[in-house]
């Protein structure tokens, strides 16, 4: 019945023609739109809704996933301004940047003609504008789905609400969210079906995504159920919304994490060199080291996630080596993995009491090596992340932000770069904490470090300095960018209306910022971006400056 | 009963070509394309299908209204529809069901399981 190699062929025709218009097509809608400003015509705007919609049905089916999602992010605001009244400038100006930019998304698809079988998962959009996390909830209970997506939107959460997989999965294949929230018993009951539906979706899916549990009942099956089903989060109802929050960024985080960094030592070179190649074709940073002595230099330009040991080398034992690392305090929470072909129980167990985590046999296979090492770097990652971390934002603490300022300013020196530094305040936060309340102040503080986190690049470093006060650290940045990237901060941030017991307000923030060309450390880095936050706030507040070399720095 | 022909209708040259490939190469279905609602119910006698798929968005007569013409003719009243639209937020999929829709497609569909997702919708009926 299927002759699939006539299908394919078939099929790539269809989507070559298809490509072809498609740059015509584009082209047009950029045509109808220049020019036009915020009072459009209804009947324009309302074609250019309908070729959106088009294109966001019909991208995807031709392999452009991307081109369907952007043009339905499109679509949706065309339709807003169609029913509710004309766009203001800075959408409208907003939207034909974005709708000019549909062009870029046709590119960024390979060119093996593959369609939405292999629709790859939302990770993120071509300008790292519109980068908004998008959820999809699954909740029987109306009340606590409409008090889920309000307390989620706060957070910037687009959510959308479904009463069951089925209508879920209509809404993922038109457009795949970046995570799902799903009650675990939307039948109220054990067992908890809610598991079975999700395996079997993710199986026709073909893909998997991030998935919170939402329980009413921690009986021990229902939690392991969950974990059986993939979930990467499980929590009780009623849910708190500021910890859903953080465990979505946690999900959301976990996806996009670095390669692991896995230093080898073996005096075996034949044998470091297989398992480094092993290792990096699982995608992870490895290095070798074939001499002991040599290991601690190797460590501190690596920065490993995790170390390799041989047990048995010429020089030194295996377990000597690690007692050695381990008396240097940053090395306390490496994972250390001993290989050997030892076999004596005891020596093993002596070999762990030195300061090892594991234990791999010689002959190991390929995929042990990888499962084992992955699964350790992954877990010590995680560890690591939760220590650095302030618990309320999820940005690092006051001195982890430091030491990162410390190591970029460092490196913008050798290499002959320019980096920023930010340092950014709420303005008048305190009225915040007194007129609303401290759980208020608290989701205030949270939803700057979300937006923070969704405005600066992957490479960028925030960290909460004090109480309402940010440092951020950008690394090959100019003052220019990060003046300009500080003021789009600030004016989204203004914009976000928060909402207690019925009532809304907003609050704006100051930022000053200093470049590495200005300062030779970081102690007077940080000093110089203070005293422009000083100068933003006695300027009157709500804006951006840039440190002056006149200014004074000595202490007042 | 099984299920063999099959009408589509959609506007969009594009999609038709598309849908008609797979549904037929990959599903072995027979495959009659309306552009609109209005050619539909026109030619809906004529072709006799087991099952129809319809587009929500088009011009002229739209998708919802071309069922609510299908649902009061009593030679057209019982055959399944299905929706094949990119319009799937809950709010939608409930008008649909409403209007005794059999099921809903999500556009962008991937040509390789669009006839197994018809096969589904189709088996879930019986």
């Amino acid at each position: 019945m299927t002759d699939s190699a006539d299908f394919g062929a078939q099929f790539a025709a269809l989507r070559g023609q298809y490509t072809e218009r498609l740059a015509n097509t584009l082209d047009e809608l950029v045509r109808r739109v220049s020019g036009q400003g915020t009072d459009i015509a209804p009947a324009i705007l309302a074609e250019l809704h309908a070729s959106l919609h088009k294109l966001a049905g019909s991208g995807g089916t031709f392999g452009f996933p991307e081109l369907s999602r952007q043009a339905r992010v499109l679509e949706v605001t065309a339709k807003n301004w169609l029913d509710g009244g004309a766009p203001e400038l800075v959408a409208w100006e907003a939207w034909k940047t974005d709708l000019s930019a549909l062009q870029q998304t046709i590119s960024m698809n390979d060119a093996s003609g593959a369609a939405v079988a292999e629709i790859k998962l939302p990770a993120s959009s071509l300008s790292g504008q519109r980068e908004f996390v998008r959820i999809i909830l699954i909740e029987g209970d109306q009340l606590v789905a409409d008090e889920l997506s309000k307390g989620l939107s706060q957070f910037g959460y687009e959510v959308t609400h479904c009463k069951d997989f089925a209508a879920a999965e209509l809404l993922i294949r038109a457009d795949p969210p970046n995570v799902l929230i799903a009650d675990i018993m939307l039948s109220g009951q054990i067992p908890a079906d809610s598991t079975e539906a999700l395996s079997s979706l993710f199986e026709r899916l073909g893909y998997r995504l991030p998935t919170v549990f939402l329980t009413k009942r921690m009986d021990f099956s229902v939690r392991l159920a969950a974990a059986q089903a993939g979930g990467g989060a499980f929590l009780a109802k009623p849910v708190d919304i500021s910890i859903l929050a953080g465990r979505i960024e946690m999900l959301l985080r976990e996806r996009e994490h670095a390669p692991f960094r896995v230093l080898i030592v073996d005096d075996d070179e034949v044998l470091a060199e297989h398992y480094r190649l092993t290792l990096e074709a699982a995608g992870m940073l490895v290095e070798k080291v074939c001499r002991p002595q040599e290991t601690l230099a190797a460590m501190q330009s690596l920065n490993p996630d995790l170390l390799i040991i041989d047990l048995y080398m010429p020089d030194c034992k295996g377990s000597d080596l690690a007692l050695a690392i381990r008396y240097e305090d940053m090395w306390m929470g490496l994972p250390i993995v001993y290989l050997s072909a030892e076999d004596d129980l005891n020596e093993q167990i002596k070999a762990l009491n030195n300061g090892g985590d594991d234990f791999l046999t010689k002959p190991i296979s390929d995929a042990r090596l990888v499962a084992t090492v992955r699964a350790r770097a992954a877990r010590a990652r995680k560890v690591g992340d939760l220590m650095s971390q302030d618990s309320l934002t999820g940005l690092l603490k006051h001195s982890s932000i430091k030491d990162r300022l410390a190591h970029e300013l460092e490196r913008a020196h050798r290499q002959g770069t320019v980096m920023a530094m930010a340092m950014v305040d709420m303005d008048h936060f305190k009225r915040v904490n007194d007129t609303w309340g401290h759980p208020m102040g608290d989701q205030v503080i949270k939803t700057l470090a979300h937006l923070l986190r969704q405005r600066l690049r992957r490479q960028d470093s925030i960290g909460r300095y004090g109480g309402e006060e940010f440092a951020i650290v950008l690394p090959e940045c100019t003052a220019e960018d990060a003046i300009h990237l500080l003021n789009d901060i600030r004016q989204r941030f203004s914009e976000i209306r928060f909402i207690h017991q019925g009532q809304s307000f907003s609050i704006t923030l100051s930022a000053g910022v200093a470049t590495s060309d200005q300062c030779a450390d970081a102690q007077s880095l940080l000093a110089a971006a203070d005293a422009a936050l000083y100068v933003a706030k006695d300027g009157g507040r709500n804006q951006v400056r840039q440190f002056a070399d006149d200014v004074d720095l000595s202490p007042q | 009963m099984s299920l063999k022909r099959i009408l589509y209708v959609e506007d969009e040259p594009d999609i038709q070509a598309v849908a008609k490939l797979a549904l037929e190469m990959v599903g072995g279905y027979q495959v009659m394309i309306c552009s609109g609602g209005q050619e539909a119910l026109d030619k809906v006698g004529g072709f006799a299908p087991d099952l129809i798929l319809l587009d929500v968005m088009m011009p002229g007569m739209d998708g919802l209204t071309t069922l609510q013409n299908l649902r009061t003719d009593p030679a057209t009243a019982t055959i399944p529809v299905i929706f094949l639209t990119a319009k799937v937020q809950p709010s939608e999929v409930a008008q649909y069901q409403a209007l005794g829709a059999l099921n809903v497609i999500a556009k962008p569909f991937d040509p390789m399981t669009l006839a197994a997702q018809v096969a589904a919708c189709w088996d879930s009926k019986a």
